[in-house]
């Protein structure tokens, strides 16, 4: 078996082994190549929803003052494609947008999540 | 009043006109995040004084068009989009709104630089600056 086809199907063991400690996430992409001045909204493909599970890594809220939430996630990379700002996330019954950066290195990505409260 | 919708309105009028359309020179608006596969524009409005006539309604400013363009291609392409950019928004006066009309100057391009989230493109700014007369 090749190296990373082995270490692919580790990190796919090792998600299942998390059982409780992991959360399922709900992966909502869409395409976004154009914007539209006439409707003034960028030009997006349908929605697409996966539900995956990840591992919370940290959550809270940010430095500045008000209520808005972050939260960085552990997935594998094989659930995810690369993401961008209109993609969202619903975890723990909570939507949250994917932000800037993305960090991936081929086999988990870790993705910031934010949203307000 | 209005005064900013309207600006953006006599601005990004030139942008979905079919002119510009015929074009397909793929523009966005800043804080647009979208998957250009060439050579884009992205135009990024700064108003500034509203020392004009009739200020609380009058707006004079800038408007920034980064030209992105493979980087390694050369001054070409960044000057002939330039100069498109020129027959469009050069001494052009529009009145799309009733809220008043938008009269731009003349451009200047600025200094190029890789761009610093994709160092693939190089970018290189086009302002002209503008006054928003309000009525």
């Amino acid at each position: 078996m090749a190296y990373r086809s082995m270490v692919q199907k580790q990190v796919r063991n090792a998600i299942r082994q998390l059982k409780d400690l992991a959360v399922e996430v709900t992966l909502i992409e869409t395409t976004t190549t154009t914007f539209n001045f006439n409707t003034k909204e960028p030009n997006s493909s349908a929605p697409v929803s996966k539900v995956v599970k990840g591992m919370i890594l940290s959550q809270g809220n940010t430095e500045t003052v008000g209520s808005n939430l972050e939260m960085e996630i552990l997935l594998s990379s094989e659930d995810i494609g690369i993401p961008d700002i209109y993609d969202k996330a619903v975890v723990q019954g909570a939507e949250w947008t994917i932000v800037p950066p993305y960090k991936d290195d081929g086999y988990l990505v870790t993705l910031k999540l934010a949203r307000g409260s | 009043m209005n005064k900013y919708t309207s600006l953006q309105e006599d601005i990004f009028s030139v942008f979905k006109s079919v002119e510009w359309l015929y074009l397909s020179i793929p523009t966005f608006p800043s804080d647009f995040t979208g998957t250009a596969t060439g050579n884009y524009l992205r135009v990024s409005i700064l108003p500034g004084d509203d020392n004009l006539v009739n200020p609380p309604r009058s707006v004079s400013g800038q408007v920034i068009i980064e030209i992105f363009v493979k980087a390694g291609s050369g001054p070409f392409i960044t000057a002939t989009m330039a100069d498109t950019l020129d027959t469009f928004l050069s001494g052009k006066y529009f009145t799309t709104t009733a809220n008043g009309s938008t009269q731009f100057g003349t451009s200047t391009l600025g200094n190029g630089r890789n761009d610093k989230d994709n160092p693939s493109l190089y970018c290189t700014p086009y302002s002209i600056p503008f006054n928003f007369y309000g009525v």
